[in-house]
């Protein structure tokens, strides 16, 4: 909440200083000279009378331009931290959340394929796999826990985490008898994993990744309220700079030149800082794109992973469900954005699982497990299960790659922003502090 | 109120998301315009209010968790249900006599020459056909099919039998198909001789006569069906038992499986309080679970018979051969006593008859 409640501090400042701008615009030609009339409309008021309106004015119009500059640049600060930091985050977990639930959807369908006895690599997978999404899973409800919608749907997969992991328990016990109704506790199970609780962290994933986006977004749009007010803080002292030479019969204020040059610096300054951040912020969504895009292809290969040793524990009782299933997850993997060894490992998993299926098809289920698992307690090499996991390893990397491009890309759009921001600040201040000056060395010479 | 939303990654899958979402999220990631004052303020009210829900949990309460239910109740009468035998033909009596000169028939001599016989199985059914841990095909028509092995090629052995995996569905088109990856030379697969099917494919002499019956939880007290009305009874979607549940005088709620061995999951988990089916099924039912008993009289009679395609002649007289040798010889009563017997009780082999 730090950075959401400093961002409604500074924010604050821009709808103020606008409205206070416009009703000194509209007030300032009440004020000012009328040309039509010189003499009369100036009876009204004094000389120092004008130019106290003029300072005001002029104060106010500096103030504006170096608040809202301050105000613009602090609040796409904010929403770059807010991108990068908790909802990048948030999308990492969640789907950290749904690649682990997978595989252990997975590991365990796996596990009783091999036979009675479990190997051990097995059973640590399974455990660890849980291990990772319960703990994905309480960091994600933390941080989502002033949204009420997903920290509802968060909660219901915390509920049906236990029913899942009772449901393998049981079907464990039973297959250590050889028992098949192993495979239907085990369906069970599969069946609340991927039509409950991989649909909720699916959703929460899916609207996660939104907000990070609509967070970037902010940063690249086009900085309205820069171009607005300072149009109509550029009107206003003008305006004032035409009342000052009637008033004073000098060409020039220097105090008012001073506070324009100063007042054109900070404008240029953070139109500079916007657009650079922008840049920045445009190279950290396509890194993001890849972060997520890799991030759901490893979902959906430990997905169609999943249904394939359910294909095999089905044993075609699912009139080809699993089958369908598992070829829809594999079509969600986005191969032509794959490279070097994930591009020729997933290659190789595809003509793995054709295979799987051609055994299948023939009704040779004891080959199809050869060709996923092997036989036996130790890992063999070249099944279906080892190349899966060499890819998930691969794509990992990818991972790490991207996810550095990205925070190193997002912070260089937030640094872009923050030198700025206090240059607004001052350089607001400055300039009003030059006009006062300047004007005030008019006022004294009617003390 | 549903709103189709967001593509993610390169845009490849869209999504649907829940609806009515509080604004909270979008706000969160928009903290622009003036507005941004009015949302802080919403912000920090919906984290008092969600704080004050969800923070504390009523004290007692027992909230009803939903468990994942294995089937259906089944209201009404099913149509999709198999036809029952038509009076019209003896299903005991349909199959050719054997003959002399079957075991070098044209039939038999290819399977020899091919040097494996490829038999269409089920691979769930325990202790009728089952592929067990050791990924070895067991159970009771496993053990049948053996025998058929055994008189072409001499000998048992794994090199001279190929078991292939065929659904209830596909039992009857892998006979006719003519795809050398899903034909099979025959089908021994808990495989109810009925009028209609033999139309289509031939069957063997019966070698099993299966009657429906009901396993139940061993201190249930339930005998029968009559003792089951307004009681859950579990059955596979589709079948005959299902029918007769649904249809039985007593009111039984039918509650529809897709898989057999999803009813023992119901059973076990208090969802329903008794399965009905073929008691071969049954038996391999209770044998996963000691504390259930198979119970029931035996009801209409399902003979199970050996099939192959109908143009087949030669080698169903050779399978019926083959299958008298066995009643015979006391084969089949050994087979019988290590998988079925333990659960149903003695039995005696189907006294062979023919249609010639």
């Amino acid at each position: 909440m730090g950075a959401v409640s400093a961002v409604a501090t500074t924010t604050t400042h821009a709808p103020a200083g606008i409205g206070e701008s416009g009703l000194q615009f509209a007030a300032a030609p009440q004020a000012g000279p009328d040309p039509s009339g010189p003499p009369k409309s100036r009876s009204r008021l004094t000389t120092p009378a004008r130019l106290w309106a003029a300072l005001i004015a002029a104060l106010v119009a500096f103030l504006a331009i170096g608040g809202t500059c301050a105000a613009t640049l602090a609040t796409r600060q904010a929403s770059e931290t807010h991108a990068a930091g908790s909802s990048e985050q948030l999308v990492q977990n969640v789907n950290e959340l749904y690649h682990a639930l997978a595989e252990a959807d997975a590991t365990a369908a796996t596990g009783l394929l091999v036979g009675p006895v479990q190997p051990t690599r097995l059973t640590d997978l399974y455990n660890s796999d849980i291990n990772q999404a319960v703990s994905a899973l309480s960091t994600a409800s933390r941080e989502l826990a002033g949204d009420g919608a997903a920290s509802k749907q968060l909660s219901n997969v915390a509920g049906q985490l236990p029913l899942y992991t009772a449901y393998i328990a049981t079907a464990q016990a039973n297959n250590r008898l050889s028992y098949p109704v192993a495979g239907a506790y085990l369906h069970e199970a599969s069946k609340l994993m991927h039509d409950q609780i991989l649909a909720e962290v699916q959703s929460v994933a899916d609207e996660e990744s939104a907000a990070q986006r609509s967070g970037q977004a902010e940063v690249t749009g086009f900085p309205i309220w820069i171009v607005v007010v300072g149009l109509l803080a550029a009107t206003v002292l003008v305006l004032c700079g035409r009342e000052l030479s009637r008033s004073t019969r000098r060409r020039f204020n220097v105090g008012m030149l001073w506070g324009a040059l100063i007042a054109l610096a900070v404008v240029i300054w953070s139109l500079v800082a916007v657009s650079s951040a922008a840049n920045a912020a445009n190279r950290a969504q396509a890194d993001f794109d890849k972060v997520a895009t890799t991030l759901w292809d490893r979902d959906s290969l430990a997905l169609a992973d999943s249904y394939q040793s359910l294909t095999l524990v089905d044993r075609g009782e699912d009139n080809g469900t699993d089958a369908q299933a598992q070829a829809k997850a594999l079509g969600n993997v986005d191969s032509a954005e794959l490279t070097g060894d994930a591009a020729a490992l997933y290659t190789k998993l595809r003509q793995q699982m054709h295979n799987v299926q051609s055994a299948v098809d023939g009704g040779d289920y004891s080959h199809a497990v050869d060709l996923i698992v092997g036989h036996g307690s130790q890992p063999s090499p070249n099944t279906l299960n080892s190349d899966a996991a060499a890819l998930d390893d691969a794509l990992v990397k990818t991972f790490n790659n991207d996810q550095a491009s990205y925070a190193s890309d997002a912070n260089s759009a937030s640094s872009a922003l923050s030198g700025a921001v206090w240059g607004g600040l001052i350089g607001g201040m400055l300039a009003a502090l030059a006009a006062a000056y300047g004007i005030n060395r008019r006022l004294a010479e009617y003390r | 109120m549903t709103q189709p939303t967001n593509t993610r990654g390169n845009g490849e899958r869209t999504m649907v998301t829940t609806s009515g979402r509080p604004t909270l999220r979008h706000l969160r990631s928009k903290p622009r315009t003036a507005a941004f004052l009015a949302a802080a303020t919403a912000s920090a009210l919906a984290l008092a209010v969600s704080g004050c829900s969800a923070g504390v949990v009523d004290v007692g309460a027992h909230p009803n968790v939903s468990v994942p239910q294995p089937g259906a109740l089944v209201t009404g009468s099913p149509s999709a249900g198999p036809t029952a035998s038509s009076p019209t033909c003896n299903t005991a009596a349909l199959s050719l006599r054997p003959t002399a000169g079957d075991a070098t028939s044209a039939s038999v001599n290819s399977i020899r020459q091919r040097g494996k016989l490829v038999v269409g199985v089920a691979q769930d059914e325990y202790l009728t056909g089952y592929l067990n841990a050791s990924g070895q095909e067991t159970g009771f028509d496993v053990d049948i099919a053996k025998q058929v092995e055994q008189a072409i090629f001499g000998n048992q052995d794994p090199s001279h039998i190929q078991f292939r995996a065929v659904t209830n569905a596909e039992r009857i088109t892998a006979l006719q198909t003519s795809d050398p990856a899903q034909a099979v030379d025959m089908v021994v697969d808990t495989f109810t001789i009925t009028c209609e099917r033999a139309q289509q494919i031939q069957f063997s002499s019966v070698y099993y006569n299966a009657y429906q019956k009901l396993l139940v939880l061993k201190n249930s007290g339930y005998k029968s069906l009559d003792d089951l009305g307004g009681k859950k009874v579990c059955a596979q979607m589709g079948s005959t038992s299902l029918q007769k549940v649904t249809t039985y005088k007593s009111h039984p709620i039918a509650y529809g499986v897709t898989n057999l061995t999803d009813c023992l999951v119901a059973l076990q988990q208090g969802q329903v309080d008794a399965i009905s089916t073929d008691d071969t099924i049954l038996a391999g039912l209770a044998e996963q679970d000691p504390n259930t008993v198979v119970v029931g009289p035996q009801l209409e009679p399902e003979p199970y018979g050996i099939a192959v395609s109908s143009a087949n002649t030669d080698l169903i007289r050779f399978i019926n051969g083959v299958l008298a040798t066995i009643r015979g010889n006391g084969t089949w009563q050994h087979i019988y006593s290590t998988s079925l017997q333990p659960a149903l009780g003695p039995q005696q082999p189907p006294a062979a008859q023919y249609a010639d």
